[in-house]
């Protein structure tokens, strides 16, 4: 039979009951439960409205969240042959007579995932330019029928005896006691990392994965694309308790989905390139096609750049830079490739107009502004929820490689509260080492981040940037071209992804690193107030970024000196 | 809970060997002078509860092991016993009710050796009792099978079945006044709580973890007694988990007779209740992976164990793990998921830092191993922050810091504390931090925190309103968390006004006063402190004196034991440092180190080791006592002569080199002082001394070397005595008691000898002046 003509839970479920009654659940099991159910990726349609429950489905979502692991009968009925794989409700009443016993259980771990937050308008279109609004992945706000809920009071209540109903009663209050001592917590509702996104058709799903490795990986904020079987029902789970949420609290409910392969998308594979990029091939090809078009590309990159900057060409210089600049390695101190910028923009130039620009071009853009309303209610470090038992998401809970962009311009003098001092300090790791304390409320948790970080103010900001550049207009700059469009603002989006996607080795040859660090030592003989180590490793990551907008992957001693003197420049200006 | 007989087990002769576990176990006591009670451990357990002095029944895993191994080297059996604990710890809901019951038995035979005073429970049941006698002789004369009270929730435990015990009517757990308790095995690691999986459904685990919730008690029926409103008979039954079916109908079967339903009337004081407390369980931050968030569970807590823990503790829990299957209304939208649960056991708060660490038989190897290393001290110095370029004395002085000296109590009630405080000032970007950051992730109880203060608690301590109740609770600062461990603040300079005041009582008492909101208390705080701060101007000034550019008041420094400063001077490190970094940016690694650190968790099981050392004494024979005198005395001394500032020396100066050479034996792991240990300290402290000194003018000359001093020292000699030759024997004994080393003596002899200063008969032993 093939598998195309059967429900794919039934699928699973028949070949559960070819393997006999003493299987276990370990993975190669589980694997060759799920082998073959998925036929190709491409034929799976995506996660959509219309997607009711058995259906396969596949879609990318960012994870937001884990929630606890569940045990599940992996094994069960008299003939244990059922299985309850890949499905939360079963009508079996052998099952519910089934006495659980540790061979007959497996676990499956729940994640909470969202679609993937901060990408700009362009890139939520599947294709690029290709707009197809109907294949768009939207599921629209739904509102929780009830009409589920009320059909059976809970069975441990029975009110006909009256001392226990009266103890019952007091148990229930007391309940009630409990889940009101946190009535100040709004509700999380999707919890989405960025809230407003709501409104342009964020989703959120439980997906649930099965695959034993793939649990003890570390998901959290990975971008993921999954296969899997959609459940009946929409809930969302929470783990106190283990009592469902109300789900008419949340507003929103959220799709169930058991998931059949789950794959970790890199920055690449998220974005709107990824069919181009599918293989490894297509990416080198492509690369290598690339870099015939690349000094125009680069050329024409900078313009625009420098257009939305008044014609500062060191500025557009910078930027770019910074859009294409990942941290690639980390040790206990040291974050390498990380940089972080802070531009004083002219006052005439609104912050807006630089920010459309690089939304324009960068697939994932995420803008905060900064000012001491924001700092002072909102809340940037993510927190455990543990009165709903949810990691509560915040603007900085964002996917690798998503722009962050910090705008100061509204930035006025005024008391900041404590709020406001934690939302400073949270933006200020993010900005010096790239890393974020979630706030588990007895400890802290540090994960760690991978958003290049530009901020636009008037003056220089309080936060400590890697480099602060005065922007200057340019009088003389006259625009080259008109803002460009169509293919050719595809090409500079296509171009800006592949420059900013890592090549896997980036060289820093010996000879060129003895000369930068004879030079070093000659510097901080001559300036040692200025020049510290930490001078040196904000350069050498410069200039490995600035390789990178060359599209090369070692670093030689032209980028080194044209970073030292765009440093140069940058310090008179400051000046 | 538990299948029964899902393995084929015959449980009946697993309760009969429960049984002779309890009644033959004896502890191999050394002392022959116990009494026999002693020694048969459970029975004089069992015999504590006949007379209610004891409400739990504590049976050590470890002891039901050591039984089965027993009875195995007798040869009697099996390793029954062997078997019988693994079976425990893979099946302990079944268990506890099989030990209760078997202690049961033993108990009905055991007589109260005190008089105690009849409990309305008892009389109830006695009654009960009597009375079902006589109903069921009537019965019996027309009905063979009567009187069956088997209720549909009624475990099978209990077979109040026809011909069934009168005395079994009413449920054990009713007339119970214990609760089983397992005792997990004491060299059992715990599992960290992500790896719980199905597997371990229904055994023992044991798993640690922070308390990131606790419900109020409440009470829970354990057993629920009703009343029958027709025949007057009493029901019960027995409720195992959160939700029961109450009973409604009188099961006795005269109603059924009739053809009548009788309904039943819940009697709450013929119900039995427990204390039951949920918390939730997280895990601790080390167990959780970089990047993933970290899990809970749900434990329930009855009886004894409730109200042991606060949201914010550390445990270690050992419980079964249960699955519950989700009931009533939730089965139906659940589906079939089961939720699962802890049920606890065992808990224990951990506090003790150091002292919970249990090193493997692995790390023990390791230990050895590197003990052989003759040049262990430095090496283990240069470990930590291996990255960390140069300091080789701060680093000393860091681990020295990490293992510490031990607290001592005088007679009279007075503590001298055992901790070594450290204070680095210096210039930003010297890597400070990154010390203290170092230094608070190797210990056990490191706490980092900068001198603001990231929360309103701040360091010391704060009175909050709990969220949750509304009570007013006491929060524990930066220094409160540390107790025990190490403190690190940063940014110790801008601490605020009143944590500074506090912090002199928490560094030389160890302790902080509180008054706040209705609530006096003190608090320990004893933990090291480890505190960087920044000069005064930002950078160090060196035009200004020393006095001005550290910050800090004269009271507050001198409760360090060792201060230095480190200053961002170009020179020496710059091509290191360039190279360093510039290895980083090719590699993503740290370079390659000169030299195998010994990596962290080995370190600390080292120092762990080392803090385990009795107390380090200075030996008895006075020649080391005078050895110190002399040297505090001649430090003294140059300090008035040569107006050293930067700290002055005082009689805490004198505790500092007892602590830091204490510190020193113990990492040797020695009892005795040595020489070598006073000389190490003492140098640390010059050096520190130093540090300061050498800021002044950014040259070292300030202190002057040994030889001068030694070149200095028989010139006074000489003067005394007015002569111009001595006899090596007339200096060499005051030299060495002033801490020269007969290395240095000699050097100096020679070295002068080469510059016609004097000249040395080696073979009489004899300096002449020239």
């Amino acid at each position: 039979m093939t598998v195309g003509t059967m429900r794919p839970l039934d699928t699973i479920r028949a070949r559960f009951g070819d393997m006999g009654r003493e299987v276990r659940a370990t993975p190669e099991v589980v694997d060759k439960l799920f082998q073959g159910v998925v036929e190709s990726a491409e034929s799976v349609p995506e996660l959509s409205e219309k997607s009711t429950a058995g259906d396969l489905v596949k879609f990318k979502c960012f994870v937001q969240d884990v929630f606890e692991q569940e045990i599940y009968f992996f094994r069960y009925g008299s003939e244990m042959n059922k299985t309850a794989i890949c499905c939360d409700q079963v009508a079996d009443p052998e099952l519910a007579n089934q006495a659980p016993s540790s061979d007959l259980l497996s676990e499956r771990l729940p994640l909470y995932c969202v679609s993937i937050p901060g990408r700009t308008k362009w890139s939520r279109q599947p294709t690029g330019e290709q707009i197809d609004q109907k294949t768009e992945q939207k599921i629209p706000k739904r509102k929780f029928s009830s009409d589920m809920g009320e059909t059976h009071e809970p069975l441990d209540l029975n009110k006909e005896n009256l001392a226990h109903s009266e103890e019952a009663k007091r148990g229930k209050r007391e309940d009630v006691e409990m889940k009101s001592e946190q009535p100040a917590t709004p509700s999380l509702s999707l919890n989405l990392p960025i809230p407003s996104e709501l409104a342009e058709g964020a989703f959120g799903v439980v997906v649930k994965i099965y695959d034993n490795s793939l649990m003890n990986q570390p998901l959290l904020n990975q971008m993921v694309e999954v296969v899997g079987i959609v459940e009946e029902g929409e809930t969302i789970e929470n783990g106190f308790g283990g009592e469902d949420m109300e789900t008419s609290e949340l507003g929103v409910a959220v799709r169930k989905v058991h998931a059949i392969s789950v794959k970790k998308l890199n920055e690449l594979e998220a974005g709107p390139f990824a069919e181009e990029f599918s293989s490894t091939e297509l990416l080198s090809d492509s690369r290598n096609q690339f870099k015939m078009a690349l000094p125009e590309l680069r050329q024409q990159l900078v313009e625009s750049l420098r257009s939305a900057l008044m014609g500062d060409e060191l500025a557009a210089e910078y930027a770019l830079t910074n859009l294409v600049s990942r941290v690639e390695r980390r040790t206990d101190t040291m974050v390498v490739g990380k940089i972080s910028l802070n531009f004083i923009i002219p006052k005439d130039l609104p912050s807006s107009k630089v920010i459309s620009t690089l939304e324009a071009l960068c697939p994932r853009v995420h803008v905060i502004p900064v000012t001491i309303q924001s700092l002072n209610t909102e809340n940037f470090v993510p927190k455990k929820n543990y009165a709903q038992n949810r990691l509560q998401s915040s603007r900085l809970q964002l996917p690798e490689g998503t722009v962050l962009v910090l705008d100061e311009t509204n930035l006025e003098p005024g008391q900041l509260n404590e709020r406001g001092l934690k939302n400073l300090s949270a933006l200020k790791e993010i900005v010096t080492r790239q890393m974020l304390n979630y706030d588990f409320e007895f400890y802290q948790m540090e994960v760690n981040t991978n958003i290049p970080v530009l901020s636009l103010s008037r003056t220089k900001s309080l936060l400590p940037f890697d480099d602060t550049l005065v922007c200057r207009e340019e009088a003389k700059y006259q625009p080259s071209m008109a803002s460009p469009s169509g293919d050719t603002l595809r090409k500079l989006r296509l171009g800006l992804t592949i420059l900013s996607t890592p090549e896997p080795a980036f060289e820093v040859p010996e000879p060129v690193s003895t000369k930068i660090e004879n030079q070093f030592v000659e510097m901080r003989r001559q300036f040692p107030a200025h020049v510290d180590q930490d001078t040196l490793h904000r350069w050498l990551s410069l200039a490995r970024a600035r390789a990178r907008t060359y599209g090369e992957s070692g670093l030689t001693e032209d980028r080194w000196n044209q970073v030292i003197s765009m440093y140069k420049l940058c310090k008179e200006r400051s000046s | 809970m538990a299948t029964e007989g899902v393995k084929g087990l015959n449980y009946q002769l697993l309760e009969d060997r429960c049984l002779e576990f309890l009644r033959d176990f004896r502890t191999h006591g050394e002392s022959q002078s116990e009494s026999q009670d002693d020694q048969f451990k459970y029975m004089s357990q069992l015999q504590k509860i006949v007379d209610r002095q004891e409400t739990v029944l504590s049976v050590e895993i470890d002891d039901v092991a050591a039984w089965g191994s027993v009875e195995t080297a007798g040869g009697a059996d099996t390793a029954q016993g062997l078997s019988l604990a693994t079976e425990i710890v893979g099946n302990t809901f079944r268990f506890c009710e099989m030990v209760a019951a078997a202690a049961d038995t033993l108990m009905s035979k055991m007589n109260p050796t005190i008089r105690l005073p009849r409990d309305p429970v008892d009389i109830l049941a006695e009654q009960r009792r009597a009375r079902e006698q006589e109903t069921r002789l009537q019965t019996s004369s027309f009905e063979s099978g009567a009187g069956a009270l088997q209720a549909a929730d009624l475990e099978p435990t209990n077979p109040a079945g026809p011909g069934a015990d009168p005395n079994e009517l009413i449920p054990a757990k009713l007339l119970r006044r214990y609760e089983v308790r397992f005792i997990p095995p004491r060299l059992s690691k715990a599992v960290p709580l992500r790896e719980i999986r199905a597997e371990s459904v229904g055994k023992l685990v044991s798993v640690k973890g922070i308390v990131t919730r606790v419900t109020d008690v409440k009470p829970r029926v354990s057993v629920a007694g009703y009343a029958c409103d027709t025949c007057g008979s009493e029901v019960y039954q027995e409720v195992k988990s959160r939700s029961f079916m109450p009973l409604s109908a009188c099961p006795n079967r005269t109603h059924r007779l009739n053809s009548s339903t009788a309904s039943l009337t819940l009697n709450v004081r013929s119900t039995k209740f427990i204390r039951y407390q949920e918390i939730k369980l997280q895990e601790p931050p080390e167990h959780v992976p970089m990047g993933s968030i970290p899990r809970s569970m749900t434990v329930h807590m009855t009886s004894e164990l409730t109200r042991v823990s606060k949201a914010g503790d550390n445990v270690v829990l050992t419980g079964i793990f249960l699955p519950v299957p989700y009931t009533g209304y939730r089965a139906l939208r659940a589906g079939l998921l089961s939720d699962t649960y802890l049920e606890a056991m065992h808990i224990e708060k951990l506090k003790k830092d150091y002292d919970e660490q249990v090193n493997s038989p692995e790390v023990q190897e390791q230990l050895a191993r590197i003990t052989e290393d003759p040049n262990l001290y430095g090496r283990m110095a240069e470990s930590i922050a291996p990255e960390i370029f140069g300091m080789e004395d701060v680093k000393r002085a860091l681990l020295l810091l990490l293992v510490g000296a031990p607290e001592r109590t005088l007679p009279d009630g007075m503590k001298l504390r055992g901790d070594i405080h450290i204070c680095l000032m210096g210039d930003p970007g010297v890597a400070k931090s990154q010390l203290l950051k170092y230094i608070s992730g190797v210990t056990p109880r490191g706490v980092y925190t900068t001198g603001k203060g990231s929360s309103g608690v701040g360091l010391t301590a704060a009175v909050v309103r709990d969220a949750a109740s509304g009570e007013m609770m006491l929060e524990g600062g930066a220094m409160v968390l540390a107790d025990r461990g190490v403190a690190c603040i940063d940014e110790f300079d801008k601490m605020r006004e009143d944590d500074r005041t506090a912090i002199h009582e928490v560094m030389e008492q160890q302790t902080i006063s509180i008054a706040k909101g209705g609530i006096t208390t003190t608090l320990n705080t004893r933990a090291a402190v480890l505190a960087a701060a920044n000069p005064a101007y930002g950078r160090y000034d060196r035009r200004r004196s020393p006095e001005k550019n550290i910050n800090l008041p004269i009271a507050l420094l001198s409760r360090f034991d060792l201060l230095f400063l480190l200053l961002d001077d170009s020179g020496q490190y710059d091509l290191d440092l360039a190279r360093h970094i510039t290895y980083v940016h090719r590699t993503g690694e740290h370079p390659p180190l000169g030299f195998e650190p010994i990596d962290s968790k080995l370190l600390r099981a080292y120092i762990t080791e080392a803090r385990r050392m009795p107390v380090p004494t200075v030996s008895s024979d006075g020649l080391l006592a005078d050895y110190i005198v002399n040297n505090y005395v001649s430090i003294r001394g140059r300090e008035q002569d040569q107006k050293m500032s930067g700290g002055y020396i005082g009689a805490r100066t004198l505790l500092s080199v007892l602590r830091l050479s204490q510190a020193l034996a113990r990492l040797r792991f020695s009892t005795e002082i040595s020489h070598g240990d006073i000389d190490e300290a003492m140098r640390l402290i010059t050096a520190s001394k130093a540090s300061l000194a050498e800021s002044r003018n950014g040259e070292s000359v300030a202190v002057e070397d040994t030889q001068t001093r030694i070149f200095k020292l028989i010139r006074s000699i000489m003067a005394e005595r007015q002569v111009k030759s001595l006899k090596f024997a007339d200096f060499e004994p005051r030299l060495l008691a002033t801490g020269f080393t007969r290395e240095d003596i000699d050097a100096t002899l020679e070295d002068y000898a080469n510059l016609d200063v004097w000249s040395v008969n080696t073979a009489q032993r004899k300096l002449a002046m020239v």
